[in-house]
């Protein structure tokens, strides 16, 4: 993916602001935990489940191995390789490591060095947090990696309720007294961690296999006539094909589940289960044309098509496959909260999604370049820079409508109607426009 | 400049069956006075013709002033070195790329003022082929069809005949990313043929297809030619060519620098590679002791 300076700057902004709030919650998470209290661990999470795509910021594009092997590198060197650009750009990470550091002394007073130790070892997680988003980027293996953990994480999630206590004050525990010895377990995870890559990697350059071997016959759910119909049904095929859309399925009634059954969690279940779809849906809609390419791109120009016909099925696909991903959860929040919250979490999905689209659409009339590759593990798909920005605006837009909802009903009803108001303003006055603008002046597409 | 005929035809009527009624923005005044100049050299009898085709990227102009009158139901072969231009001149013609000045017709119908109608009415094989990576053969051409307003039924039909004469049946199920290039090349050239197109524009047809292949895309060739087709194709394959095209253009720097039917090239007593690389005179070849 090439990125623009201005775009590397904003880049940099984002992830500085990123560590001062992530530091002031984990100061705050610890502080409290301290003190027997978990309402602030509460709001770190869900301050790192809203940042989560932010985390794409930070992948690079992978170098391709199969081009790489035309040279005499030796097999470690292409692993190295391969998994070195996956990772983010090394002067990003050295000016956000002495950022954070320097952050985490003034913050961390009266005991900065203590707590600057544990910064670093916290910041360890990162690079094999990242690691982690590549190897399930680059391997099949990482399916059901992604499933081992979704299904553990479900379990926790169920019976969380004395580890859930007991979470922070035990962290609290092994951050606030620092030794070399609590430090032990991190490291060692961080080592194994870093040989599983290399191993995966090394197995990668003995099986290239392609990734794309399925041939889905879910393309005939979608058996639309016409013109907009057959495109219709090519991208849901599109989706199906080439994103873990049915993963996505599968891992989102599991969380789904997880969360709406957990008996602990009672307050916030309903903007829970709305973070679960905004997780699993977060970029698929923000550029509908990655998916197609420079060649798919330019069979559209052969085609009699008109733009806009183009343009809204892409929007009708995209809602397909979201409204694919997010049934389970729907489903289960009319089961678990009630006909009420779970109308209520329809609606918000409802919103999440026209803003979705709104921006996707939005992006597709500015952007130069419409081509940008999607990726976002493999059950869900991703996009540059400001798609995400915007799919977080989208999200947050969304959660805290659900969280108002929950608190002042009739206050958040009319807020939750200007917001719909506003958003199909956007989608039909403003972005459709644009992007149908867009692909005329650049594509030659007619708009009859 | 290929056809003797050139009635003038810049009568008012004919301008307003243009569609250049409704002009919304400065940009196609521009057009509106190619298409004045075009429309005073207007053939009927042409179903290609451009006045002035011209690419611009920056100050490097990459096409530079082509005019063309193809008469209709001819094969023209358009030639040139790598890079010389076809490619670009092919995109115009066919509507995908905008020229930066210069205009082209499609039997009477502004490429730029009417792209569905002038979509409908062509074929085209591109150079990167334009296919969907994740999808296979028959889907390819089942959304060709639909795009085409075919029914399912007569699509059906077609493809079931495509794929059968260019040997695509056996793979028809598989994915494009899963097949040879030379497939790729057969499906779009069956994605061009499908709607029964009136103008062909093909890029490097021959390319990549096995000698059997080659003869059955020569004689459905000629066999469209002789229905009415007109095909405008562009190769490297010089031997390939002869016996296929009717007239010829090179291309050379981004400017027509030769045009000749055959005819007149059997008139000299030269072949067409002959004629060629009178354009082109041979690299010395170098000994590459080293190597």
């Amino acid at each position: 993916m090439g990125h623009g300076k201005a775009d590397q700057w904003l880049r940099l902004f984002l992830l500085l602001a990123f560590c001062v709030r992530y530091t002031h919650l984990l100061k705050a998470a610890l502080t409290a935990g301290q003190n027997g209290h978990t309402h602030s661990s509460g709001e770190l999470l869900m301050f790192l489940i809203l940042a989560f795509p932010i985390a794409i910021l930070f992948d690079n594009d992978p170098i391709p191995v199969e081009k790489l092997q035309q040279y005499p590198l030796s097999r470690s060197h292409l692993a190295l390789y391969a998994a070195g650009s996956r990772l983010f750009s090394p002067q990003n990470c050295l000016i956000t490591l002495s950022i954070v550091i320097s952050l985490a002394y003034f913050l961390f007073l009266p005991h900065p060095f203590l707590y600057c130790l544990n910064a670093i070892v916290w910041l360890s997680f990162v690079p094999a947090f990242f690691a982690g988003i590549a190897l399930l980027l680059e391997f099949p293996l990482g399916r059901y990696a992604v499933f081992t953990t979704a299904g553990l994480s479900s379990w926790r999630i169920w019976h969380a309720q004395p580890g859930y206590d007991h979470l922070i004050p035990a962290l609290t525990k092994y951050i606030v007294e620092p030794s070399w010895k609590a430090t032990w377990p991190l490291l060692i995870l961080d080592i194994f961690t870093g040989a599983a890559i290399i191993w995966l990697i090394q197995r990668r350059t003995q099986h290239t296999k392609p990734l794309v071997t399925r041939h889905l016959r879910l393309i005939h759910i979608v058996n639309i006539g016409g013109k907009c119909g057959r495109l219709i049904q090519k991208d849901v095929a599109y989706f199906l094909r080439l994103l873990d859309v049915q993963t996505g399925f599968a891992l989102a009634m599991l969380l789904g589940y997880a969360v709406a059954a957990a008996p602990w969690l009672t307050l916030h279940k309903g903007t829970v289960l709305l973070g679960i779809i905004v997780f699993f849906d977060i970029a698929l809609v923000c550029n509908p044309f990655a998916l197609d390419g420079k060649s798919g791109m330019e069979r559209y120009q052969l085609l009699p098509i008109t733009g806009k016909g183009i343009i809204l099925s892409k929007n009708i696909s995209v809602m397909i496959i979201a409204l694919l991903q997010a049934v389970p959860i729907l489903a289960m929040g009319y089961w678990r909260l009630g006909s009420f919250d779970g109308s209520v979490l329809m609606l918000h999905w409802m919103i999440f999604i026209v803003a979705y689209l709104a921006i996707g659409n939005m992006f597709v009339g500015t952007k130069t370049s419409l081509l940008i590759s999607m990726r976002f593990f493999r059950f869900a798909s991703g996009g540059d820079l400001p798609w995400i920005l915007g799919a977080v605006f989208a999200a947050t837009v969304s959660v805290i409508g659900q969280i108002l909802f929950l608190e002042h009903y009739i206050q958040s009803a009319l807020l939750t109607a200007l917001l719909i108001f506003i958003c199909w303003c956007i989608f039909y006055l403003f972005c459709l426009r644009l992007a149908q603008r867009r692909l005329r002046e650049v594509f030659l597409f007619a708009f009859d | 400049m290929l056809s003797s005929k050139a009635p003038v035809r810049s009568s008012p009527k004919y301008l307003a069956s243009l569609q250049i009624i409704t002009l919304p923005v400065p940009g196609f005044i521009r057009i509106y006075f190619d298409l004045m100049k075009l429309a005073s050299n207007f053939d009927p009898d042409s179903a290609i013709q451009s006045v002035n085709l011209t690419k611009q990227y920056g100050n490097v102009a990459v096409v530079s002033n082509i005019s063309l009158q193809i008469p209709r139901g001819s094969i023209f072969g358009f030639l040139g070195p790598n890079g010389a231009g076809k490619s670009t001149t092919v995109r115009m013609l066919a509507g995908i790329l905008r020229p930066t000045t210069g205009t082209a017709m499609i039997n009477g119908l502004s490429v730029e003022l009417n792209p569905i109608p002038v979509k409908r009415q062509v074929g085209v094989v591109s150079d990167d082929l334009a296919l969907f990576e994740a999808l296979t053969i028959w889907e390819h051409l089942m959304l060709s069809g639909a795009a085409h307003g075919l029914p399912d039924t007569i699509t059906k039909k077609r493809s079931a005949e495509l794929l059968d004469l260019l040997s695509l049946d056996k793979d028809s199920h598989k994915l494009i990313s899963h097949i040879s290039f030379g497939t790729r090349k057969k499906t779009a050239l069956a994605m061009a043929l499908l709607h029964g197109p009136s103008v062909l524009f093909l890029d490097e047809p021959f390319e990549g297809l096995d000698p059997i292949i080659v003869r059955s895309v020569k004689d459905i060739l000629r066999q469209l030619a002789s229905r009415g087709v007109t095909v405008f194709l562009t190769s490297h394959m010089l031997d390939t060519l002869d016996g296929v095209i009717d007239s010829c253009g090179v291309i050379k720097d981004g400017c027509l620098s030769y045009s000749c039917t055959v005819q007149q090239l059997r008139a000299e007593g030269i072949s067409l590679e002959e004629a060629y690389l009178r354009q082109f005179p041979p690299h010395r070849i170098t000994e590459l002791a080293w190597m």
